[in-house]
């Protein structure tokens, strides 16, 4: 593995540098809560926050968790200690780093940054709508704690969830409220709830907005800001912050985007990204700015977090939410679609495909999705081999000559 | 004008001198452990061989793994872009180039008007790559220059399974104990590295000119093989190891005359390898 990282610098968005502060915040918030005797879960990515913060339950994430370990280069002695303990290296990353955090056993262990997960966990809440890992992950969780889990179980769907698929997917909220009930002994505040609802709904029509104002040319923030800028999508929704903060930023990007101005002086090439970013080298999606290329699309942040929910009925409106416009839980086929609709949308000149080594939900199809670009579209596509965040089985040198040689072919494209 | 494309590669350092539209010299040495030190070194021997020195190079272009590192470089370009200029001179009809190299082996696929449409590497493992056959002629205490033509004296096959350089090491080891023939054996290895670079070829298309590069070109077993995994003739460039340096040195003349991409050069027909030098009409396997 060769060694990487100039850390961001500049951003283009003065809002940006507020990601930093709500994510301390955060942090600082769990941790006195934990000391308090609040009660925490350990929650896997799209489960519904919501209910949680209904509950005066704060999350807390051993997914995003990993990704904030891999920016800090702590991802490989996690993944060392995790597989030492049996697990398979094949295992995503994310399951994995946890496994080294809270198996660990005897001295070196890295200084865990945000002062580590609160633990133990009191309650764990997960879902199979990214995948079947996080099941398996959080009942490994449980064994090692003893506490009570709740599944929230969904189907994966056809891009928009049938009639059926929402009514039970609904019912199943329904159970995880009696759930929560009965672990908290107290009785479920439906108007808090729906006020969460609310505020969910908003947080995530602002970033389809955000992610529409990205669409402006030339593009005015680039992909690596924007990773930095997820994360109240991720864990807070359901609370004023991530409102807050999207409005804030969609402000910022309205007059840039009026202002016409541009991430990059000069923007030569729309690029996508497809799949979950290198943490620890997200210093590649802003290489290619320096050759006027610019990433201004990504499924990982668009179809992942946020989303918009029907709150004239609420119940189904968040089940449909929770199953529907996330990649992870698209067909070949709906994906297929989806990408060669934003390809047209967004302008994009190219796509870089990170096949994770990690996330095979997120990879498989990816042939055929840069099949169908070319023939569809004629738009060229380029496959990176990587993980999001072990960088045991990275290339820096590898990586950039293919991104260089596919920047190139863009350029003959261009020229001829 | 004289332009000098340098390919900084992982186990050799080429060079290629242009002028007038035709290449004045080449250089080919070992890396070594500083590849802008070997770059220096080689560029100072052949300039002063032909009475030049530094300050005559209209532009230096550096490709291969080491083109970031070479400071008095003009420009830099990848090998993927680079080979498909200079084959889109020495041989045109070539759409299909696969270039087997010391650490990775590449296929690239051009349009009509010879652009890089699409490109496949394989450099996560040894396998498909000179070093593999480096590693095996190790084993078998061959000179790598005579892996070759000794294949050639094959009577038999033998086939080396292992995707992985190590054990296909020990499989060797193995077969060496058992008696059987080297030829056979070296056979085995070139027909190993063979079946793995055309099956990463055949992920696409490959037009019916497929021209095959790198130093591992030089190596007729490899090409034999090569050619009845693929089932057609390859076309081998007369030097396959420095083509990259030559597109390199392309592009210097190239941005040297902007908005032609058609410089001319007059080495653009040098002869291939013929199907007679490299061996073919003898029947194996
Ligand atoms: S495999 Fe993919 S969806 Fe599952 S936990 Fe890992 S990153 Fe998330």
């Amino acid at each position: 593995m060769d060694k990487i990282k100039p850390r961001q610098s500049k951003r283009a968005l003065e809002t940006s540098y507020e990601a930093a502060q709500i994510l301390r915040a955060y942090w600082s918030d769990i941790h006195s809560a934990k000391e308090m005797g609040k009660p925490i879960a350990w929650a896997s990515g799209v489960v519904p926050t919501e209910l949680l913060y209904a509950f005066d339950i704060l999350p807390a994430y051993p997914e995003n968790y990993g990704a904030v370990c891999a920016s800090k280069d702590l991802a490989l002695p996690l993944c060392q200690m995790a597989m030492s303990k049996g697990f398979s290296t094949d295992l995503c990353s994310y399951a994995l780093i946890n496994f080294g955090d809270i198996f660990w056993e005897g001295p070196g262990k890295p200084e865990m940054p945000f002062g580590g997960l609160p633990a133990p966990p009191d309650l764990l809440i997960t879902t199979r709508i990214p995948c079947l890992v996080q099941i398996k992950w959080w009942e490994v969780i449980r064994e090692r704690y003893n506490c009570p889990m709740i599944v929230l179980d969904a189907p994966m769907t056809d891009g928009q969830a049938t009639k059926e698929q929402i009514d039970y997917v609904a019912d199943q909220l329904k159970q995880v409220i009696v759930q929560l009930q009965d672990f908290t002994h107290s009785r479920f505040n439906e108007a808090r709830f729906l006020k969460a609802l609310t505020l969910s709904d908003q947080a995530g029509a602002c970033w389809h907005e955000i992610t529409d104002l990205r669409g402006a040319v030339p593009c005015p923030v680039g992909s690596r800001e924007m990773c930095g800028n997820v994360f109240p999508l991720v864990a807070q929704l359901g609370t004023q912050i991530p409102v807050d903060f999207y409005r804030k930023l969609r402000a910022e990007l309205e007059r840039k985007v009026a202002a016409k101005t541009g991430a990059i002086p000069v923007e030569r090439f729309r690029l996508m990204f497809d799949n979950i970013p290198l943490w620890y080298n997200l210093e590649l999606l802003s290489y290619v700015e320096q050759f006027g290329a610019i990433f201004v699309f990504e499924t990982y942040l668009r179809y992942v977090w946020g989303g918009r929910i029907n709150m004239s009925d609420p119940y189904r409106g968040y089940a449909e939410k929770l199953m529907s416009d996330v990649w992870l839980n698209m067909s070949l086929e709906q994906r297929i679609k989806t990408l060669i609709r934003d390809v047209r949308k967004y302008k994009i000149d190219g796509v870089v495909f990170h096949s994770n080594r990690s996330c095979k939900r997120f990879s498989l199809g990816q042939y055929e999705l840069k099949e169908a670009l070319e023939q569809e579209l004629g738009i060229p596509s380029l496959i990176i081999e990587a993980d999001h965040s072990n960088p045991g089985g990275y290339s820096e040198s590898q990586t950039k000559l293919r991104i260089d040689a596919f920047l190139e072919l863009l350029e003959e494209r261009r020229r001829c | 004008m004289l332009v000098a494309g340098v390919d900084a590669g992982s186990n050799t350092v080429k060079i290629v001198l242009i002028e007038g539209g035709s290449i004045l010299a080449n250089w080919i040495s070992k890396t070594g452990p500083n590849s802008m030190k070997a770059v220096e070194k080689g560029l100072e021997t052949i300039l002063s061989e032909h009475g030049r020195a530094l300050h005559d190079v209209h532009s230096i272009v550096a490709t291969g793994y080491g083109r970031n590192y070479i400071p008095f470089a003009t420009y830099q370009a990848t090998e993927i872009l680079c080979q498909a200029k200079a084959i889109r001179k020495l041989i045109p009809e070539a759409k299909t180039i696969i270039d087997i190299g010391g650490q990775d082996s590449k296929v690239i696929y051009a349009d009509q008007n010879g652009r890089v449409v699409e490109f496949a590497m394989n450099d996560k493992c040894a396998a498909g790559t000179g070093r593999f056959i480096e590693t095996l002629a190790n084993a078998l205490h061959t000179p790598l220059e005579d892996m070759g033509a000794l294949s050639l004296k094959a009577e038999g096959e033998v086939q080396v399974s292992s995707t992985c350089t190590v054990f296909a090491e020990s499989e060797v080891i193995s077969y060496i104990a058992q008696g059987l023939p080297k030829p056979d054996i070296i056979s085995g290895v070139h027909h190993a590295i063979a079946s793995r670079v055309s099956a990463m070829a055949r992920r696409r298309e490959i037009c019916k000119d497929v021209c095959l590069t790198g130093g591992v070109a030089k190596n007729v077993g490899v090409v034999w093989w090569m050619e009845k995994e693929l089932g057609l003739s390859l076309r081998v460039p007369k030097e396959p190891q420095i083509t990259a340096a030559i597109g390199a040195a392309l592009i210097g003349l190239e941005k040297a005359s902007p908005g032609s991409h058609d410089v001319p050069f007059a080495d653009a027909r040098a002869p291939e390898i013929t199907s007679f030098a490299r061996g073919r009409e003898k029947p194996k396997g």
